[in-house]
């Protein structure tokens, strides 16, 4: 019978190819550590680029015209206000950042650092000493510090880090995770001191951000697509009207 | 120029309370969402504020329609706060998260270390990805336009009834 023979298909292929797939999603997903203020951001530009012109092109009853102006008032808003507030965030990163590492933010007598270039110094110099009569260890440290300058501490690298800390002597090892800890726990501290200056100079510049944009979005628009007059007869047509003009032979 | 910002981020980094916060948000990722939540719903009710703030104060709209825009755009920020928590809240929920990362992730042992990691990360962005694309971008807009339209009828008949 024909359920018989659906039942007997073979959906192995499928299966593996579904899991396979389940599993890279949760790797994308393993790698994600601490997010802030940048998060916040890439996403209000994602939902208000792709997301509401997406939503204004299925869901509204308006003319096509007015829709696909108001589609496209959207993504340029949504670069507008990134261009303001990227800026922002860099500049308020960076300045936290150049501070903390010259130790301007740490009190004295305080152990809560902020100071990120010491303690990735310290631990670097600790590892690089521990490891310097295994060829191999050392080999791999040195690529790992490498990426370190390169690309900051993250999730991935502290755990290839730990790894190196276990196969290191075992009277370094104590040490070497103190010190790893530390660093770790500085970098975060200043990542998020970051974020929350980064915020609070936003909502500072919330007034000046909203007539930049009352003063120049207008002008943006009507450089992209002059609002039509709707007095007289109409004379240019949206390319979809063009397009259904066109099948039923009416387009000239 | 730069002396008196030093001080001012030295004194803000090393208060009592930006110290706790900060180390809350280290050790806790659901408190580190929590508060990105927060941060992103306060710039959008700011802005909103001064939106009605700005029509107050602006001369060029006519008085009668003056108090009715602000209450649109009051409602509107209004709106988007409430739906924004409230669906980033349910979605903090450690029994939501579970379940949904078992959908997911189907077929992963769940005591592995790859599935705790993703539940984790996941945990972390899912109230993000839900508050500001799924709450502000589709749910406010369903449900503020029927208000926009309640307001501006109930608006019109009061003008009616004035006029008459």
């Amino acid at each position: 019978m024909k359920t018989n023979s659906i039942n007997n298909l073979n959906f192995s292929g499928y299966n593996s190819t579904l899991k396979g797939a389940r599993a890279s999603i949760a790797k994308k997903f393993a790698k994600i550590d601490q997010i802030g203020e940048g998060t916040n951001i890439a996403l209000d530009f994602i939902g208000k680029a792709v997301l509401v012109p997406a939503a204004i092109m299925v869901a509204s009853k308006e003319p096509q015209e007015k829709k696909e102006y108001s589609a496209l008032k959207n993504p340029v808003a949504a670069l507008f206000q990134l261009m303001m507030e990227v800026p922002i965030l860099m500049a308020g990163s960076n300045l936290v950042e150049k501070l903390a590492n010259k130790g301007k933010l740490d009190k004295a007598g305080s152990d809560f650092s902020y100071n990120e270039k010491l303690f990735k110094e310290k631990f670097i110099s600790n590892i690089e000493s521990a490891v310097q009569n295994d060829k191999n260890l050392k080999e791999t440290c040195a690529n790992l510090v490498e990426k370190l300058n390169k690309k900051g501490l993250g999730k991935n690298l502290k755990e290839e880090f730990e790894e190196i800390i276990k196969k290191s002597a075992p009277s370094a090892k104590d040490a070497l995770k103190k010190s790893l800890k530390e660093f770790d726990e500085t970098h975060k501290r200043l990542y998020h001191l970051q974020n929350r200056v980064c915020f609070v100079a936003a909502i500072a510049l919330t007034p000046i951000l909203c007539k930049a944009e009352d003063y120049f979005f207008p002008k943006i628009m009507n450089l992209i697509k002059k609002p039509q007059k709707q007095t007289g007869e109409r004379k240019t047509i949206s390319i979809y009207n063009f397009k259904a003009q066109l099948a039923k032979g009416e387009a000239k | 120029m730069i002396k008196p910002i030093e001080n001012g981020l030295n004194k803000f980094a090393n208060s009592h309370i930006v110290k706790k916060h900060i180390n809350k948000c280290i050790e806790n990722k659901n408190f580190l969402t929590k508060t990105l939540l927060v941060t992103s719903v306060s710039k959008d009710v700011f802005a909103y504020a001064l939106r009605v703030h700005n029509t107050m104060k602006n001369d060029e709209i006519p008085k009668d329609k003056k108090s009715f825009v602000a209450k649109m755009d009051a409602t509107t920020g209004f709106t988007t706060a409430i739906v924004q928590v409230g669906t980033g809240l349910a979605l903090a929920s450690e029994k939501v998260q579970k379940t949904i990362c078992k959908h997911l992730f189907k077929g992963l042992d769940e005591n592995s270390k790859l599935y705790k990691q993703a539940s984790s990360g996941l945990g972390v962005v899912l109230p993000l990805v839900g508050a500001t694309l799924f709450a502000k971008r589709i749910l406010v807009p369903l449900i503020s336009s029927p208000i926009a339209g309640y307001l501006e009828n109930k608006h019109n008949k009061n003008q009616n009834t004035v006029q008459n």
